[in-house]
């Protein structure tokens, strides 16, 4: 069955980009993969790279935040499951959901082996925990790596107070600062993968 | 006590008074379409396949309330931002206010004309028609910050809120204004009751301090409205809303809608005694994905949670997805229906219909 991996964060913290990143790399390893998006217009998905070959795009939308939509995704991952081949669902919740939630929701519904990965927008975490600290915090519940994004607009002692702030809020999670402009490095996605399948 | 209305039963709970039984709503907005075979982009235009969708379903599942509406996108489409529908829901495609300066040209809406509005005032009229005062009818609306972030999306306004607080209390006056227009019409057109949704004020989202600068004066002047004019405004928060009980209270609701996550023997100890509870069935982990036996269970559960001392309808924690089962909506009005007080103000079950051996 299928693994899914979900890409939770805050609107711009570069979730989009890490997504086609990692598509990218599944793919490229003869992987098959199906992106979920509920964000309406924010998935440009490079069709070269990603359309075809076994990989599609669902885009699943609307709800208000918590109710309907939950529903509609589980049966939208239902669906996609009926592919057998498929070796990898992505899905990218809307910013305003509560990513921890969902998962509890997937994993007992279908039974999938569930990843959560938390993208945090290091340029602006600042900025971000003054304005929406219930929902940094909340990409964070559960999370077991997050990926601490944008670091080419940082300074290094900027970095170092970001990591340290993340490893007093959520000292379980796993921070891994990267530039998923640049290219998230290929260990991490071939942690989060666990080991391509067959 | 016996033979009352569903409109007396509501009433007597949002009053703390006893009466023959717990009140249920089933919350089946656009499941209601279902009952009558309709898709949902066909009937949010007509107010007259959205009436006869809603008594059908009534009818059905024999509950205490009829939800006009489908949506909460209904004011901001009338403001200028372009939604379209994806399955079931709208969604917005186009945000009307893009730039900040954009708001100079953003104006609220007349809900006698503009979009979708003199279409739910229709469908009110309609149910009123037909069901009188005899079940309470009322409109699900959109909460002035959640229509803010429709207008110019989430991520703008939760940042605006703190990097330009005036130009977010500039939207809010807007924002208000719309609502105050359309909760007029709605009042006037015969509602009993008028739903604030605001799922953008969700305490995973918007922190109490937030919620208190951005959204309580606002939502205080509409609910202040509903009660000049006779009308009983109910305040929903998706998701979880522990953190706001008080101040979603404090606005002058008398009713609170409150979403699964949260415990409704928790929110009755702290605001049980101020307002009417309603709440709180998962509507996707019991009401669509549960079995009848299992809702049934998890209802028992929240009457005897939270019905001692009347004040609290039944209710789904949210709006059902339209394929919720009909087996489960049932289950859930018959554990409503399987109650009755004693004098003390105790509430009881005459039987349980469904089994209830095995813990869900």
């Amino acid at each position: 069955m299928a693994d899914l991996v979900l890409f939770g964060g805050f609107l711009g913290s570069g979730k989009t980009t890490c997504i086609l990143d990692f598509a990218r790399y599944l793919v490229q390893r003869r992987q098959q993969v199906a992106i979920i998006v509920n964000e309406a217009g924010e998935i440009p998905i490079d069709g070269a790279v990603f359309i075809g070959a076994g990989n599609r795009v669902r885009e699943i939308f609307g709800g208000c935040i918590c109710c309907q939509l939950r529903g509609d995704v589980i049966d939208g991952i239902r669906e996609l499951l009926a592919d057998r081949n498929l070796d990898y669902l992505i899905l990218e919740p809307s910013g305003m959901a509560e990513p921890a939630s969902l998962l509890g929701l997937i994993s007992g519904q279908l039974g999938l082996r569930c990843v959560q990965v938390a993208v945090v927008d290091a340029a602006r975490f600042d900025l971000l925990m003054r304005a929406v600290e219930p929902l940094i915090r909340s990409s964070l519940r559960g999370a077991s790596i997050a990926l601490v994004n944008k670091i080419d607009n940082l300074a290094p002692d900027g970095l170092a107070l970001v990591l340290d702030r993340l490893a007093q809020l959520f000292p379980e999670v796993r921070a891994v600062a990267v530039s998923a402009r640049q290219g998230v490095p290929t260990r991490v996605w071939a942690e989060l993968a666990g080991g391509e399948k067959e | 006590m016996g033979d009352m209305s569903s409109l007396e039963r509501v009433v007597a709970a949002i009053k703390h008074e006893p009466s023959d039984r717990v009140p249920a709503i089933a919350v089946s907005i656009t499941r209601s379409l279902q009952e009558a075979g309709y898709r949902v982009q066909d009937a949010v235009y007509n107010p007259v396949m959205m009436a006869e969708a809603k008594i059908l379903a009534h009818e059905h599942f024999g509950d205490d309330g009829v939800i006009a509406g489908t949506d909460l996108f209904v004011e901001s489409e009338a403001m200028g931002s372009r939604t379209q529908i994806y399955e079931h829901v709208p969604v917005v495609v186009d945000y009307a206010i893009k730039s900040k300066s954009d708001l100079d040209g953003i104006r609220p809406a007349v809900p006698a004309t503009d979009g979708r509005m003199p279409i739910v005032v229709e469908e009110i009229k309609l149910l009123k028609k037909r069901l009188g005062d005899t079940v309470v009818v009322g409109p699900v609306t959109c909460g002035p910050v959640t229509m803010a972030s429709q207008l110019c999306g989430p991520e703008q306004l939760l940042m605006a809120m703190i990097e330009d607080p005036r130009w977010v209390h500039r939207l809010m006056e807007v924002c208000t204004e719309m609502s105050l227009r359309y909760w007029s019409s709605i009042a006037d057109a015969g509602a009993h009751a008028i739903v604030l949704l605001e799922p953008m004020t969700a305490s995973t989202i918007m922190g109490p301090d937030q919620y208190e600068e951005f959204a309580v004066p606002y939502i205080k002047r509409i609910f202040d409205l509903a009660h000049s004019k006779g009308v009983v405004p109910v305040n929903h928060v998706c998701a979880d809303s522990s953190l706001i009980w008080k101040q979603m209270v404090a606005v002058g609701a008398p009713m609170i809608m409150v979403d699964y996550p949260v415990s409704l023997a928790a929110c009755k100890a702290q605001v049980g005694d101020l307002t009417c509870i309603t709440g709180n069935v998962n509507p996707v982990e019991y009401m669509l994905y549960g079995t009848a036996d299992e809702v049934y269970r998890k209802a028992v559960d929240c009457i005897n949670q939270t019905a001692n001392g009347s004040g609290f309808v039944l209710c789904s924690g949210c709006d059902l997805n339209p394929r919720t089962p009909s087996a489960n909506i049932l289950a859930l009005v018959q554990a409503a229906k399987d109650t009755y007080f004693t004098a003390d103000g105790k509430v009881h079950f005459h039987q349980y219909s469904y089994p209830l051996q095995t813990q869900a």
